[in-house]
């Protein structure tokens, strides 16, 4: 007896393990049209995620999400085609690769009426130059985290080689991030794709190596407010959670430097184009690009959304009926003042003359043989 | 003369067995032959999908500096396996001896409990310029030491997370000899000294192998280690690789390093596994 129940309850097991392999296929035949879903594909830790159960119980679209590190890694799983994504956040150089790869659709602007929301100084970039497929989310600068009471000065690209922080500067470990400094130095853009002004550049690295306490992306943002290094070279939301770190840090945008825009794109290969529409359009809602600006410290390029920002428009009560939000804690917001903190939304002549990241195309593979023989010849 | 046919022979398996093989067999192909032939393929593979040596053109040419890299991780991984090896031999020695042995091995593997990733970050709060350890320094005057993003710091990385895998299987070998060997040893009139270099060490060499090889595998082709504690400065061969997959997306350049690596590896592996002989392969991994 006791051994036949073994048996039927190892049966079971066994019968229920199998049914799992087959849990992914649900939704993929008839039920798809009773019910509405959408695939996310988003950066790790890029929106508050009680915005997505708010999409949900709003529009009864069902939202399967998941998250990706890298644009490139983005890409690697779009362009093998294993899944089936509507919405992704690529920056601006994969945008302009995707389409012309023809791998994004045209976006129905018509069903996005919140984009009129958004500021006019991020549409229409080279990437996208005739406003077709792209939606802005969060954009920034990249420039140079410094501890003040390490550095004295307030640096530039010249900074980062001088001999004075030996060992007190943290490289960026991204390819581009850590090209764009030496380019710059030299006069020549961040997109350049010259072979032979690339090896300057790798030539200039390679001097400022032994000067390097460490490369790094992620952990730039710790080390600095440990401060184990003085001087970083850091994206602006690095540089904001860093200062919330530790009271001594600064950010500077050096004069030539790299301005990303992060947006949402719907993929040719989407099946839920519809419901990507109405997912975008949500998130361009002001209520919602505050969410995710408070969650996330990255700028938002809604000038709607700054309104309920600035003290002389607005109060506690209309910020907190706007976010469904208690008063105090809609006051604690606007006591932070953020429209006047100069890493978030720095004064238009700081990005003025920041050049965009472009997709290098060809020259991608020189920027990665030459950052391959930079990180070999170390040591 | 009544002789028992023995039970199990070798290489015979009733016929009614065989077939519970073949999960792992659908296994192995799956997980071990079907990706080692996907790198070989890609190795061999140039952009527009035709066939190409240029791969293993540019790990041997490049001035050298692929292979460099590749000498020097191995180097820096035999390093590690040996100082595993010296402060791991005498570790394992003393805990075989020890009566309540099975609670300083808990106590021992306690940390491996933990993740792996964590265990090593925690590594660079003790280590960092204003880290734990130059604190205690300062605190008794001694001047601060800056050893993170350095080699020591890596090798320190590696014997911190792979000690372990040299302990226990020295500690399971030294445990399966048998005591009146020990005792016998001592009858004749052999000094503690000879019946360790004679009887003891002899013994325990399946598990020194074991050790060697389940330390310095993971320490030649780990990319964490070296790029949490190296800061990006200590690179090794395995995040070369990481890089030509995750980020530069040059899977023909990585599929030929991981070649060359597997190659060099084999190598290392037979040259290590002379020791390896039939009568000695009791104790082994664990």
């Amino acid at each position: 007896m006791k051994h036949s129940l073994r048996k039927i309850l190892s049966l079971c097991l066994v019968l229920a393990l199998a049914a799992s392999l087959f849990t992914g296929c649900a939704g993929g035949g008839n039920s798809k049209r009773e019910k509405r879903e959408l695939s996310v594909f988003n950066w790790g830790d890029y929106l508050d995620m009680s915005v997505l159960d708010q999409f949900e119980k709003e529009t009864g679209i069902h939202i399967v999400y998941s998250v990706y590190e890298t644009n490139e890694e983005m890409y690697l799983k779009l362009s093998s085609g294993g899944s089936n994504y509507d919405v992704l956040f690529p920056s601006e150089y994969m945008i302009e690769r995707l389409i012309k790869e023809n791998r994004l659709a045209k976006l129905d602007f018509s069903r996005i009426p919140n984009y009129g929301l958004l500021s006019d100084v991020f549409k229409g970039m080279a990437y996208d130059p005739n406003n077709e497929y792209a939606v802005p989310y969060t954009w920034g600068t990249l420039g140079i985290l410094y501890n003040d009471q390490m550095v004295d000065e307030v640096p530039t690209w010249e900074t980062l080689w001088n001999e004075k922080y030996k060992g007190e500067i943290i490289m960026s470990d991204s390819v581009r991030d850590a090209f764009t400094p030496a380019l710059k130095m030299l006069g020549y853009s961040c997109n350049e794709k010259d072979p032979a002004h690339l090896n300057e550049a790798k030539e200039l690295l390679l001097q400022q190596a032994p000067l390097v306490y460490g490369y790094y992306v992620d952990e730039a943002r710790d080390q600095m407010a440990m401060e184990n290094a003085a001087l970083a070279v850091v994206f602006s939301g690095d540089a904001l959670e860093a200062a919330g770190l530790n009271e001594h840090m600064a950010y500077v945008v050096p004069e030539y430097s790299n301005l990303w825009v992060d947006s949402m794109v719907v993929p040719a290969s989407a099946e839920h184009k519809d419901e990507a529409m109405e997912f975008i359009n949500f998130m361009c809602r002001t209520d919602i690009v505050l969410k995710n600006m408070l969650e996330l410290g990255y700028s938002t390029p809604s000038q709607d959304a700054l309104k309920y920002l600035d003290p002389e428009q607005t109060d506690a009560a209309a910020l907190s009926k706007l976010l469904d939000c208690t008063e105090e804690y809609a006051q604690e917001v606007l006591d932070e003042e953020l429209l006047t903190n100069e890493i978030l939304f720095p004064d238009e002549s700081v990005y003025a003359n920041c050049e965009i990241y472009l997709d290098l195309g060809e020259a991608n593979a020189i920027y990665d043989a030459l950052w391959t023989e930079i990180k070999a010849s170390i040591r | 003369m009544k002789k028992s046919k023995p039970r199990y022979r070798a290489g015979s398996i009733a016929d009614g067995q065989k077939f519970m093989a073949i999960p792992l067999l659908l296994w192995s192909i799956m997980f071990i032959l079907l990706p080692l032939a996907v790198v070989l393929y890609n190795a061999f593979l140039d952009p527009s999908g035709g066939f190409s040596l240029d791969a293993f053109r540019k790990v041997f040419s490049s001035d050298g500096i692929y292979l460099h890299l590749l000498l020097s991780s191995l180097w820096l991984a035999v390093e590690s396996t040996l100082i595993c090896l010296l402060l791991g031999y005498p570790l394992a020695y003393i805990l075989s001896r020890h009566a309540s042995a099975s609670v300083m091995i808990l106590v021992f593997i306690l940390p491996m409990w933990m993740n792996f990733l964590l265990r090593t970050y925690s590594w660079l709060a003790i280590l960092g310029k204003n880290g734990i350890l130059n604190s205690l320094f300062s605190l008794i005057g001694l001047p601060g030491i800056n050893i993170l993003n350095t080699r020591p710091a890596v090798v320190l990385g590696m014997i911190y997370n792979f000690l372990p895998f040299m302990v226990l299987p020295i500690y399971n070998s030294l445990n399966k000899i048998d005591p009146s060997l020990i005792e016998a040893s001592g009858d004749l009139g052999a000094s503690e000294g000879k019946t360790f270099l004679k009887v003891v060490l002899p013994l325990s060499i399946p598990g020194v192998y074991s050790g060697i090889s389940m330390v310095f595998l993971p320490a030649v082709t780990t990319f964490v280690i070296p790029s949490l504690l190296g800061g990006g400065k200590v690179d090794m061969i395995g995040n070369i690789i990481e890089s030509q997959f995750l980020k530069t997306n040059n899977w023909a350049f990585g599929s030929a390093l991981s070649l060359i690596l597997m190659v060099l590896i084999f190598a290392f592996m037979k040259a290590t596994s002379k020791y390896n002989t039939e009568e000695n392969e009791r104790g082994g991994l664990i």
